[in-house]
């Protein structure tokens, strides 16, 4: 089943075409990676699907929803999450805070003056258990801005899984990230539910590879070569452009 | 280890409940203890803390700068005139808090909310100057319409509320009574801001103010969230502002103006921007200083002055964040 569908999508700045025409479709479950030089495009498209960019032509497709000119809000809802290239935490919180923002949103008590006991109970608990998976529990009360960089971004990740997304979009998930790091946070992706759809901007090709099931790879805003890790590798129009032409 | 922490815990929690005794006794008998002057000033106190507070939850809790608050604290003084007031301007209608409180609540409620519809559309300066264009807006109304507002002057004979549940009735009308209403309003209201705050849609307010596009990233609409605490802001000030006036008995257009704004965020400034306690200690000391230091000197707002500019400078989170930290260290 397709959970991600884009039509004919097209994003100009100014005169610069950044995205032009193009067109994806990517699975329920997938781990797809969007690879390709800087300037390709690929932000653009994590933008244009999570709703921070508005001015797009074309169509987006969430499930058989579209949702091109929908609010990121609305998208959310529809169970759309991403997480950010740059921190992007609430970073004066305490880091189960942070995460108690995410869950009382989902379960719809964000708005309560006096919560049931019962769904407090249940946000602690699932709470915990999300810092636990993300190995951030020894952190728990500490205030997000101490964090090291590289824990601040697995909350990040933490956040959006709170939110039990359908799909999400990790843009460059290492970025900035030691080689520890990078391997914690490679192991926390992989154990991510097979049922959250996996879009992944990336430029560490290790972390692509390890990762993907799939891979898009853009050149000056189009899809240049597409398929499995495998076969990208050995595509030869890709290496020209992208991997490099050595053996 | 664990005994230890849990011996620690009872003795810091057992001290929490000894220091709220005391508090509760010397609240119960203050008007036994002093003299009338040091009571009106405790009303006053009391009064203004209600003020700050709400203000408190703007700036404080959601990073909402308003400079305009005193519109609502204005506006609960004028609501209440009008409706309970004997002059010949006012409706004379009943001075039954039953029936006064809830028409204070909805009028001021009503005003906030499409003030906050607004105004909250913009961010940070613009909303400041926004609120502040407002509050400045009812300011010249009060001060030109004098056929309703009685102008310069203000609405005057303003009685101190009653209960009436006509089978038994109990005025508040003694300096002594009115001081009780005034401590059970305040305990009300800082125990109920004390439950919003821990709430989770306290945690939210904290969310936008931290970063309100990740809010919006995790589907909050964050607007619906500001609003809501903008309402429920201006209901509170409007309360400490029928407060006042009753004490009083005088609704004056003072009440509207933007010095008062402005006292009630030094206020806030000077306790501790973002803690529950903060303000009060604030409008404490700005109602107590100038009572203290005007027997000295005549520019006690020059001191007033540097005083705020050194607290803004080498303790931008008040005399709470003072404390805070002190606690901190000591553990």
């Amino acid at each position: 089943m397709t959970n991600i569908r884009i039509c004919e999508l097209s994003v100009n700045f100014g005169g610069l075409a950044a995205i032009n025409k193009m067109s994806l479709e990517i699975e329920s479950g997938d781990r797809h990676a969007i690879i390709g030089p800087n300037g390709a495009g690929k932000t653009t498209l994590l933008k244009s699907i999570n709703g921070q960019l508005s001015d797009i032509k074309g169509a987006v497709f969430l499930g058989k929803q579209e949702i091109t000119n929908l609010p990121i809000q609305s998208r959310t809802k529809l169970g759309l999450g991403c997480t950010f290239q740059h921190n992007n935490l609430f970073s004066d919180l305490t880091v189960i805070e942070n995460i108690y923002i995410a869950l009382q949103n989902r379960l719809g008590i964000a708005n309560h003056l006096f919560p049931k006991q019962s769904i407090l109970t249940s946000m602690v608990s699932e709470s915990h258990q999300l810092l636990d998976t993300f190995g951030l529990s020894m952190v728990k009360s500490r205030v997000t801005d101490t964090l090291s960089y590289g824990q601040q971004r697995v909350l990040d990740l933490a956040i959006a899984i709170a939110m039990n997304p359908k799909a999400l979009l990790l843009d460059e998930p290492t970025a900035g990230m030691s080689v520890l790091e990078t391997t914690n946070m490679i192991q926390i992706i992989e154990k991510l539910p097979d049922t959250v759809t996996l879009v992944l901007v990336e430029h560490d090709m290790n972390v692509v590879f390890e990762i993907a099931k799939h891979i898009t790879v853009l050149h000056n805003g189009k899809i240049i070569g597409q398929g499995t890790p495998a076969e990208i590798r050995n595509n030869s129009i890709v290496r020209e452009y992208y991997l490099g032409n050595k053996k | 280890m664990v005994e230890r922490l849990d011996t620690m815990y009872q003795r810091l929690l057992s001290r929490k409940i000894l220091v709220a005794v005391i508090i509760v006794v010397l609240a119960v008998a203050a008007p036994y203890l002093a003299n009338t002057y040091t009571i009106s000033l405790l009303i006053e106190v009391l009064i203004f803390s209600i003020f700050a507070m709400s203000l408190n939850l703007l700036v404080g809790y959601t990073g909402l700068p308003s400079f305009g608050h005193a519109a609502f604290f204005g506006l609960g003084a004028y609501i209440i005139a009008y409706i309970s007031g004997v002059n010949d301007l006012t409706l004379s209608f009943t001075n039954n808090i039953l029936l006064t409180l809830p028409i204070v609540i909805i009028g001021t409620g009503i005003i906030a909310l499409i003030v906050g519809s607004l105004a909250l559309r913009t961010d940070g300066i613009y909303f400041l100057m926004i609120t502040l264009a407002f509050a400045q807006m009812l300011f010249s109304v009060a001060m030109r319409w004098s056929a309703v507002t009685g102008g310069s002057d203000g609405l005057i004979g303003i009685p101190r509320p009653e209960i009436d549940l006509g089978v038994w009735k109990y005025s508040f009308e003694s300096r002594t009574a009115f001081y009780y209403f005034v401590v059970t309003t305040f305990v009300a209201i800082y125990f109920g801001l004390h439950n919003i705050i821990h709430s989770p849609f306290g945690l939210a307010l904290k969310g936008i103010k931290s970063n309100q596009m990740r809010m919006q990233a995790l589907g909050y609409k964050t607007l619906h969230y500001k609003i809501g605490v903008f309402v429920l802001a201006g209901v509170i000030a409007g309360i400490a502002g029928m407060l006042l006036a009753q004490f009083y008995w005088h609704a004056s257009p003072e009440n509207l103006y933007w010095t008062m704004s402005g006292q009630a965020l030094i206020m806030v400034i000077l306790g501790g921007v973002g803690t529950l306690i903060g303000p009060v200690i604030g409008a404490t000391l700005m109602r107590l200083l100038p009572n203290i230091t005007s027997t000295y000197t005549n520019n006690w707002q020059s001191y007033m002055g540097i005083m705020l500019i050194v607290f803004v400078l080498c303790a931008p989170n008040g005399i709470m964040g003072i404390l805070l930290k002190k606690l901190k260290n000591n553990r």
